[in-house]
């Protein structure tokens, strides 16, 4: 049997480095957590950018613990391994450096960060010394020598050098990694769409990405500072300290912890939930609330409630639009960022990674949820002392998808869901009766317009109306002197017409006039339907006594209805009158008759008439359109509707034929009345 | 011909008609279009029927014009018409006190005024009572200004001014 050993071609590194990290943003981060490894207080990213592109560099100083020849072949020279994976403490005793490091989780382990200069620039150099006593190391890498897949990765010779330190020196000791001939230039703008909240400079970019490496919201970043340095006055504004994103807004706090419960099922839920001042004057609630919650059964895909991740805390920021003003700003980016010991574990939070399914759950839910995704942020803490299970791919792309990822996934998810949920509860539903009121409100000032208009058309007509009145009787007296007999019959009788239309506008513009209020909700009552029929029969009395036709009215219930009796009375006449010019229209004398029955708890009005019926081509539109049914314009069936629709009481046809038809009022139940009203 | 009832109102078609339709009738009656140019034709004609619109222009509407006619003579019988009184209006004006009769304007208006001129002429042919006027004078003293103005308020807030 034969033993094989991995001979690795150069080009295994050339991919690794060039290829493994895909955001030359994230390879410069690789770096910066290096020296936070590392124990350096500060790490300062030079970009000397003011030249030719071929001149450009990037230069990434920090006074971490640094490394000697022998530490640096140790580690540098064998990719994947890592002594931060291995022994944990620190390498360099008890210096300031060493100190730090001894306290720190580290936040890499694999070895491989330090490939991502491959991504950077073609050539590396590094310089390191543990203290200043010591001369520098200078190790230079020419990743073009490393294109040869026929030479072994340990064939390709790399010069290393104690002497002379980087040419701009920041720190006494620590680490120096400088890249030459930069694979892009880092003064421009990054192509394609701009992403909302995220600036379009690489510069710009660079330094949000870094921003946001620190967990904000905790003292994690006072022994650690991040500077960047640029030499060309006109991008002047990128550099400076990086400071760790802080929220001026932050009308919602929702702070959580979630640990898994000593049983194994479910989980334990504290949550601090804290409210601006703004949001306790809008909502009534109060400023903080401090809830203890168990999770446990099944979530949302049935699977039984577990956390096999360790404990979670997180807080949600957001400002609702409902109480934000427009156009307020949060003064950091968008997204609930996911730490690991302090340090950002990319991509959860960025704008294209929703791990927390705000955005999905938004879009399944045709666009509406309570939390709006682009107003939402925060971040998730881990350790990894607690959560062994979640381990960070080698690409930086997350962390490996396993049951511990599951569960934290899960458990956040519902996390969002409850937040989500209390929003609408304490903010958006209110919300939504604000409109209403408003709307409300609207309409009873329309009401108020409507009934003023009335009055003031009523007035305007009623004057002329008495005159004409009084025109009549002098016509009268006129007529009545008449020697001609024929002629005198005929003024008189005219007279007679125009005084029953007369009477007929005074009627309607009596109706009219009663309306002093059409709050129709406030003016539902208790009412007796038999009277409120007999007296819109009553109105009709004069025009069915005019055509020959009369009106039955059957024997019915006797008890009253819960309705507004105006409404009804005017939805009553309406049909009775239809009905009458249906029966003379089909040149028919026999009676209209009105009843008033019951029929499954509700009281519903039938007048049936002795028409033609209702053309086929009619039925359809009969209440949509101005479709008359007795030669006039027919908008009565169309008002009688609404009219009925405003106390919940329903109009239709029930019946039609060459002998007649039949419609019929049905009245909502009392019960649903009181309900309504 | 001493004319026993006064119309006031600011409809002038409206006056015209009813004026010739009395005369239709026989029975004079003077006709005003303005509050002012109404009470000075009271204080000289001292009509036994006043007849008063109730949207007077202005602020002094029929029902104060027809308080100061009260004034003048407690035993003037008073009308107020009107084409926009609400059924709550007709009630406060009822429960006022201070007027005789509210007619609404309609049709039939020009009958009922007619009836009302018809025994205002037989009281202004007989011999003045002055025990009615006694009484008219108590009934008249016993209106409340303030509920006056109250109702007027209400009128005017109902009816617009």
């Amino acid at each position: 049997m034969n033993t094989l050993f991995f001979d690795p071609s150069a080009r295994l590194q050339r991919y690794l480095g060039r290829e493994l990290i895909g955001d030359p943003n994230l390879a410069i981060v690789e770096f910066v957590k290096n020296a936070y490894d590392a124990g350096a207080s500060e790490v300062v990213i030079d970009f000397f950018v003011a030249g030719p592109p071929d001149s450009h560099e990037v230069v990434i100083s920090d006074n971490g613990t640094g490394m000697g020849p022998d530490s640096f072949e140790r580690n540098w020279m064998r990719p994947g391994f890592s002594y931060k994976a291995r022994v944990g403490g620190s390498q360099a005793g008890d210096t300031p450096a060493g100190v730090r490091q001894a306290t720190r989780v580290p936040s890499g382990e694999k070895g491989l960060g330090r490939l991502a200069a491959g991504r950077l620039g073609e050539g590396l150099h590094v310089y390191t010394r543990e203290t200043a006593a010591e001369p520098w190391l200078h190790v230079t890498f020419d990743w073009h020598a490393f294109e040869n897949m026929d030479r072994a990765l340990r064939e390709i010779p790399i010069s290393s050098a104690l002497g002379d330190g980087p040419p701009h020196e920041r720190f006494p000791s620590g680490t120096v990694i400088r890249i030459t001939d930069m694979a892009f230039n880092w003064t421009q703008l990054i192509r394609g769409r701009k992403l909302p909240g995220r600036s379009d400079s690489r510069l710009g970019r660079l330094r949000e990405d870094l921003s946001l490496l620190l967990e904000p919201f905790t003292p994690a970043g006072a022994d650690f500072h991040i500077v960047l340095g640029v030499d060309r006055p006109e991008l002047s504004q990128f550099a400076g300290p990086v400071k760790p994103n802080e929220l001026d807004v932050r009308d919602y706090v929702w702070e959580f912890t979630i640990s898994p419960r000593s049983s194994g099922q479910g989980v334990a839920v504290v949550r601090r939930i804290r409210r601006s001042a703004r949001v306790v004057a809008k909502t009534g609630h109060p400023a903080e609330t401090v809830e203890r919650k168990r999770r446990g059964g099944e979530d949302q895909t049935g699977r039984p409630t577990l956390l096999r991740s360790g404990p979670i805390h997180g807080v949600f920021y957001y400002s609702p639009p409902q109480i934000a003003s427009r156009g307020e700003e949060f003064g950091r980016s968008r997204g609930v960022f996911l730490y690991r010991d302090r340090i950002r574990v990319e991509p959860y939070g960025s704008p294209d990674d929703d791990w927390l399914g705000v955005q999905a759950r938004k879009a399944s839910r045709q666009g509406w949820s309570a939390i709006q995704p682009n107003l939402l942020t925060g971040y998730v803490e881990i350790s990894r002392a607690q959560n062994p299970g979640l381990v960070d791919m080698s690409n930086r792309n997350g962390l490996v998808e396993n049951e511990a990822f599951e569960d934290l996934i899960e458990q956040l998810r519902a996390e969002v869901r409850e937040f989500d949920r209390r929003l609408l509860d304490e903010v958006v539903r209110p919300n939504w009766t604000e409109p209403t009121v408003r709307a409300r409100l609207a309409a009873k000032r329309a009401q108020s317009f409507g009934i003023a208009l009335t009055r003031a058309v009523t007035h305007s007509v009623r004057g002329p109306v008495a005159a004409i009145g009084a025109d009549l009787h002098v016509i009268e007296r006129i007529a009545e002197a008449l020697a001609d007999q024929v002629a005198k019959s005929s003024i008189l009788d005219a007279t007679g017409r125009v005084k029953r239309h007369l009477r007929e506008i005074d009627n309607s513009m009596a109706r009219l006039m009663a309306f002093e209020s059409l709050d129709l909700a406030q003016a539902i009552q208790d009412v007796d339907a038999r009277k409120v029929v007999a007296s819109a029969v009553e109105r009709t009395t004069a025009f069915a006594d005019s055509v020959g036709i009369s009106v039955e009215v059957a024997p019915g219930l006797d008890e009253p209805v819960i309705t507004e009796p105006r409404a009804l009375e005017e939805a009553v006449a309406e049909l009775v009158m239809n009905a009458i010019e249906a029966t003379r229209a089909a040149s028919r004398l026999d009676a209209v008759e009105v009843s008033l029955i019951r029929e499954n708890g509700s009281v519903v009005v039938v007048v049936e008439d002795r028409g033609a019926g209702v053309g086929i081509d009619e039925v359809d539109k009969l209440f949509e359109t101005s479709t008359s049914t007795r030669g006039r314009p027919g908008f009565g069936l169309m008002n009688t509707r609404e009219l009925l629709a405003l106390v919940n009481a329903e109009v239709e046809l029930r019946s039609t034929s060459d002998a007649g038809s039949s419609f019929a009022i049905t009245l909502p139940s009392a019960g649903e009345t009181r309900k309504e009203a | 011909v001493v004319a026993s009832t006064l119309l006031i109102d600011d409809d002038r078609g409206f006056v015209e008609s009813i004026a010739a339709a009395f005369s239709a009738e026989g029975i004079p009656i003077d006709v005003r279009t303005s509050w002012d140019s109404g009470v000075e034709a009271f204080r000289i004609g001292m009509h036994e029927l006043v007849i008063a619109d109730y949207n007077l222009p202005g602020s002094r509407h029929g029902l104060k014009l027809l308080g100061e006619v009260s004034q003048m003579w407690a035993s003037a019988r008073l009308v107020l018409i009107s084409g926009a009184v609400t059924p709550t209006a007709e009630d406060l004006l009822g429960t006022s006190g201070l007027i005789d009769r509210f007619v609404p304007k309609s049709a039939d208006l020009i009958t009922t005024l007619i009836e009302e001129a018809i025994q205002a002429a037989a009281r202004a042919a007989g011999p003045t009572s002055w025990q009615d006027a006694a009484r008219s004078h108590g009934e008249r003293r016993a209106v409340d200004e303030a509920a006056l103005d109250a109702v007027d308020s209400a009128l005017s807030s109902q009816l617009g001014s």
